[in-house]
């Protein structure tokens, strides 16, 4: 057959007459059986629903990591920026209007905290002094963030105890807050002075909150539980920021 | 009989090698996505070990006691779950090769482990730094 094909002028039509003639098609050509397309879609399922699940999961697993990571940033970022104010906080020893020796009143209740900081971010223009607050609303779950710069005209007198007291008692004396921040769960603050009875002077006792006109002078620490909440995550940190008051 | 070119598919071998390339494209995928995965949780339990870590170093009541006794460990306060150890020793400066080195009897080397109980003992982050020896 071979050897007569071969002799054939035209070798497609040859082809073309085996391709569709009718004999039974070739094995080559037969197309596909029922069992063979079943076993196809099956396997292809398989395989499908596998990819899927693991795709799924996955992404799940993204953005559950997410969401933690926001609550991660937040939950450092609010209490680091905090204790940044704490650290500078005006002491005896902070130079205003030109000499040392002026009291800086700190209140506090266990939901806020008012008091005053030199600490300007470097680089930074405001330098001088501001009146800090944060303030927690556990109705809300809002806490609001307050920096105020402290300006004197020649022969003004600011009476700090009562701008710091005004705003930790809520009156509205300083103006809109800086930043105020949702989905906080937790915001509690505690006041740590040395023991008298402690000869050594080293440890601290806590209070919950910090009378500003019975103690003219700062808390040697303080001491914050920060909660935030972010999707379904929540996250708890504690915190100690030690003041530099001598 | 053999079919036309166009009509013949692909071999196995071609078919093979094509997935062979896929799957390494998609393991080096995955990989970068499970690394980044690792490095974030990592970088969580550094963040949480500085903030135990600060938690401890604020205690000065604690300091002082580890400075006297030399060695101290325990639980940290207030953070269930975390270990500390701290650890005095006389500060010892060396200076160069000829001279002998020296010792201040008014400073000590305080170096302090935090250490998780998922992390375990071996998973420790430290820290050293120098301070006063009072009393």
């Amino acid at each position: 057959m071979r050897a007569i094909r071969g002799s054939s002028l035209n070798p497609f039509s040859s082809q073309a007459v085996g391709r569709f003639g009718k004999r039974a098609p070739s094995k080559a050509f037969r197309g596909f059986t029922l069992v063979e397309v079943l076993v196809a879609m099956a396997l292809t399922a398989m395989v499908v629903t596998l990819l899927g699940t693991a795709m799924r999961s996955g992404l799940l697993s993204w953005r559950k990591l997410g969401l933690e990571n926001q609550a991660d940033i937040f939950s450092y970022a609010v209490p680091a920026s905090l204790g940044r104010y704490v650290e500078f906080m005006a002491t005896e020893a902070t130079p205003w209007k030109g000499r040392e020796g002026h009291l800086f009143p700190l209140c506090g209740s266990a939901r806020g905290i008012t008091f005053y900081s030199t600490y300007g971010p470097a680089g930074s223009s405001r330098q001088g002094l501001r009146l800090i607050g944060y303030l927690y609303d556990p109705s809300q779950n809002t806490l609001d963030v307050y920096d105020v710069d402290i300006l004197e005209k020649e022969g003004e007198e600011t009476d700090l105890l009562a701008l710091a007291k005004g705003l930790l008692e809520g009156r509205d004396n300083v103006g809109p807050p800086m930043s105020r921040y949702g989905d906080v769960t937790e915001f509690r603050v505690a006041y740590g002075d040395t023991d008298s009875s402690d000869g050594a002077g080293q440890n601290l006792l806590w209070q919950d909150q910090w009378a500003c006109e019975e103690n003219p002078r700062a808390p040697r620490g303080v001491r914050l539980v920060f909660g935030v909440r972010s999707g379904a995550s929540e996250r708890v940190t504690s915190w100690i920021f030690p003041t530099r008051v001598p | 009989m053999r079919p036309s070119q166009a009509a013949r598919g692909f071999t196995l071998l071609e078919v093979l090698i094509a997935l062979t390339v896929m799957g390494i494209t998609v393991a080096v995928l995955f990989y970068g996505f499970s690394q980044s995965a690792r490095l974030q949780m990592k970088a969580h339990e550094v963040m949480e070990a500085s903030r135990v870590a600060r938690l401890v170093l604020a205690d000065r009541a604690l300091l002082s006691e580890a400075t006297a006794r030399g060695r101290l460990n325990g639980p940290v306060d207030g953070e269930p779950g975390w270990f500390y150890s701290l650890e005095a020793r006389p500060l010892v400066v060396p200076l160069d090769k000829r001279a002998e080195a020296y010792e201040d009897p008014n400073m000590v080397e305080l170096t302090l482990c935090v250490y998780s109980e998922e992390s375990g003992r071996s998973g420790s982050r430290c820290l050293v730094g120098w301070v006063e020896r009072k009393g």
